[in-house]
């Protein structure tokens, strides 16, 4: 029962930053966006379970978080009357395109981050 | 590549006086040869004719050139590797010379200056050219000049970066050249970076080329503005964009770019295909490692989920050929 009630607590932790990435996209606060990186980092620096894989939680939560941020991009974009194509679906495949770019230097930046901050950890394997 | 040459990619150390342990890096194969054999064959640099190489015999020789091709030491043509999968070709080009004190040290100084540059020029160039531009028209052929010049400098110094990244850390670069994977078409450069430990170090070896285009747009930005002829303002205006757009697409996590590697660095993945093997076994993993292994696997779901990344830039970027006959 503890088990499980730990293991629920950690996954908790890990959606933590994306409500509050997804309430700073409802307010349109770059403040919070920069509250929920710090988070990721701190959650996954100083919790011993996380440290281990920190870049691979690190991965896990940036991913999860940077879905209404980059959505928000996407939107903005739109609204600001940028059209790609004429054809509705390749303008479409051209805003997945932006997210994928936005969503891969997002995870490079914060990636390099964690990798200062935490030198030491192990290497995915099987074994 | 007129006579047979010995394969660059091979790692020579004496073992004893009578064999040479040889590392090939590229199957990944070890083996003992015979130091006559090895002496031979580092003679072989595909422009002297081997017949003319010692005292041998000629039936010698032959004998040397088959025990070396059945070994697989030795290539008769720069168009190699050819099974790497279906529409893939490689062309060698360059050999790089042995990597002696001043290459490393000029690769050391190269690698400094590109990392702390790379993003002030980047920035700036973006800046200065917003700021001094009203509206831009392009002639079409400002744009073709333009890609076509963007294509040939950001490739070649975009490989050019890897290789001498992978220098100033203690890896080697065997050689460069031209290449088509899956029908397309690129530049390639043959690095070994096994030895360098530090995941970040790793990681910059990767990032190097897209930190390349990137100064490169920034540089070519600059470079618009402060012409007076109109015309090659716009030559490089065109140069900037498709060096830009070069950048924003390596950083993708599609297998083949350079973003993909860069994050495989960064999560401390030593082989790419442990992320199918992963999934495969995903019951198994996340009962034996509990939360890690769930980790795990949501991680390689997302990873295989960025594998749409490569068929949607080529999607849009045939749509758009299309649509421009349409």
């Amino acid at each position: 029962m503890l088990h499980i009630k730990k293991r629920s607590l950690l996954l908790l932790l890990l959606l933590l930053p994306t409500i509050i990435s997804s309430l700073s996209v409802l307010f349109d606060s770059l403040m919070l966006v920069l509250f929920a990186t710090a988070l990721i980092l701190t959650i996954a620096v100083r919790i011993a379970v996380f440290r281990k894989y920190a870049n691979l939680w690190v991965f896990i939560m940036t991913s999860m978080a940077a879905i209404p941020v980059n959505l928000s991009i996407i939107f903005r974009i739109k609204n600001l009357g940028i059209v790609f194509n004429d054809w509705r679906l390749i303008n479409f495949l051209y805003y997945v395109l932006v997210y994928m770019i936005c969503f891969s230097a997002e995870q490079i930046s914060i990636g390099i981050a964690t990798r200062f901050l935490v030198a030491k950890q192990s290497d995915i394997s099987l074994d | 590549m007129k006579y047979p040459m010995l394969k660059n990619w091979l790692e020579i150390t004496t073992i004893n006086d009578y064999e040479y342990e040889v590392y090939d890096y590229v199957n990944d194969i070890t083996m003992n040869v015979d130091r006559n054999l090895i002496s031979f064959a580092e003679r072989l640099d595909g422009k002297t004719d081997p017949y003319t190489i010692s005292n041998l015999s000629k039936s010698a020789v032959n004998i040397m050139l088959d025990m070396l091709d059945d070994l697989d030491l030795i290539r008769y043509s720069r168009t190699v590797l050819k099974d790497i999968g279906s529409g893939s070709l490689v062309y060698s080009l360059i050999f790089p010379p042995k990597h002696d004190k001043h290459i490393k040290a000029i690769a050391r100084i190269f690698n400094v200056i590109l990392l702390i540059s790379w993003l002030p020029i980047l920035i700036f160039g973006i800046i200065f050219v917003l700021q001094s531009v009203g509206s831009i028209s392009l002639s079409t052929v400002s744009i073709i000049a333009g890609i076509i010049l963007g294509t040939l400098i950001g490739a070649g110094l975009h490989e050019a970066s890897h290789a001498l990244s992978c220098i100033a850390y203690g890896g080697t670069c065997y050689e460069a050249g031209l290449l088509i994977r899956h029908f397309l078409p690129g530049a390639y450069v043959m690095i070994n970076y096994d030895n360098v430990k530090s995941h970040l170090n790793r990681m910059q070896i990767d990032a190097a080329g897209i930190q390349m285009n990137f100064l490169l747009t920034g540089i070519f930005c600059i470079l618009s503005r402060w012409t007076s002829i109109d015309a090659i303002g716009d030559v490089f205006i065109v140069t900037a964009l498709a060096n830009l757009l070069f950048g924003l697409m390596n950083i993708l996590f599609a297998d083949i770019l350079d973003g993909f590697n860069m994050l495989n660095d960064l999560l401390g993945v030593q082989d790419t295909g442990i992320f199918y093997d992963i999934i495969e076994n995903k019951s198994k993993l996340v009962k034996d490692k509990g939360i890690t292994g769930l980790g795990f696997v949501v991680a390689s779901y997302i990873l295989a989920i960025c594998q749409l990344a490569l068929p949607v830039v080529i999607i849009i970027n045939v749509a758009e050929v299309i649509l421009c006959f349409i």
